[in-house]
């Protein structure tokens, strides 16, 4: 900050400018230092301003008059002053919460353990989703398609397979090959469609479960980072 | 109560600060002593920061370093175009909550009765429609 002060009023307006800036997680880096450089002027020119008491008085007066750096920046402050872009860090906090609250554990090697059997079980939910919907939308094109030669060929799949009639599944059994094929194909319809929509769903469902993921693998990256650190 | 004082503070001194901003370019240190200097009580001074700082980031206001010859640098303010439009409307708005404000302050107590000339002071704008 320069030597515009007496040392020993620097070392008073350094040590609130710390604490001004400890109030400012979460405040980008660049904003922050263009933040404090703008309070250390305001700071500068009250003091410069003011008229009575000795050095150590008049930066104290000036300090107290600026406020303490608690009330200034209270919690909702700097997050109001920079809502922008800051906005998306909240959900990891409140899912880091929610870990926190449902397994009881500090997020330490355990933490570890829950995240990683989180992103584990989004994995799997990811595979058995998928798994889901293709079977539905291929097991139903296969449907019509079966359906339709049921229809032309009654008797095609007994003559393949030399047996029963394979079409014939419980309650399509009407004895009447185009009735069953038409039924046969309503159903098989109605699947794949459920198949396709679920396949057309899963943009959005995993855009939300994409954030919960990239949160998680964040969080995760972090415990690691912070663990190394410590076994140094 | 402190808090309640606080958020009422916030809005308010978002509009006198445009308001100020809307007369001339000023610093962080000499808006808040414009400020002061008409204000009967007391306001930490680095609350104006997080307020200029929203302000900026709407767009609202924009900002400047200058050197100073007296110290370090000083970043002043001036309202942009669409500040001014939103403090048309922000003081427009404002002037009817306190109209609103000391209205309500002044009515009577539900099912007291009034005089006439009660009624036109507590409902001038009635008062005006059935003289049309």
């Amino acid at each position: 900050m320069g030597n515009k002060y007496p040392e020993n009023v620097e070392k008073i307006v350094n040590d609130y400018l710390t604490r001004v800036r400890s109030h400012m997680k979460g405040v980008p880096e660049n904003d922050r230092d263009d933040f404090i450089k703008e309070i250390d002027s305001h700071i500068y020119e009250s003091y410069t301003d003011e008229k009575n008491g000795d050095e150590v008085g008049k930066i104290l007066k000036v300090l107290k008059k600026f406020g303490e750096p608690a009330d200034v920046f209270t919690k909702s402050a700097p997050k109001a002053m920079y809502k922008i872009g800051k906005e998306k860090n909240i959900p990891l906090y409140i899912l880091i919460g929610a870990l926190i609250a449902i397994f009881g554990l500090p997020l330490g090697f355990g933490g570890l353990g829950v995240i990683l059997g989180i992103l584990g079980v989004l994995l799997g939910i990811v595979v058995a989703y998928y798994a889901v919907a293709v079977g539905f939308t291929l097991g139903g094109m296969a449907g019509i398609f079966i359906s339709i030669i049921h229809i032309v060929d009654p008797e095609f799949f007994t003559s393949l397979s030399g047996e029963a009639d394979m079409i014939r599944i419980g309650f399509l059994e009407f004895s009447n090959p185009t009735l069953e094929g038409v039924l046969g194909i309503f159903i098989s319809f109605v699947l794949a469609a459920l198949g396709i929509f679920l396949l057309f769903m899963s943009k959005y469902i995993f855009r939300g479960l994409k954030t919960i993921f990239e949160l998680s693998s964040k969080k995760l990256k972090e415990i690691l980072k912070r663990n190394k650190k410590k076994a140094n | 109560m402190e808090n309640k004082v606080k958020q009422l503070r916030k809005g308010v001194f978002e509009l006198v600060i445009l308001q100020v901003l809307k007369k001339d370019k000023y610093y962080g240190y000499s808006l808040i002593k414009a400020i002061t200097d008409n204000c009967n009580f007391d306001i930490n001074e680095g609350t104006i920061y997080p307020i200029l700082s929203r302000l900026a980031k709407e767009e609202l206001i924009s900002s400047q370093w200058v050197e100073s010859s007296k110290g370090p640098p000083r970043k002043y303010y001036m309202i942009t175009h669409h500040g001014n439009e939103i403090l048309k409307g922000l003081g427009k708005e404002f002037k009817d909550l306190t109209d609103l404000v000391s209205k309500t302050k002044t009515m009577r107590k539900k099912g007291g009765r009034k005089s006439i000339s009660e009624k036109k002071k507590i409902y001038p704008a009635r008062e005006v429609k059935n003289g049309k």
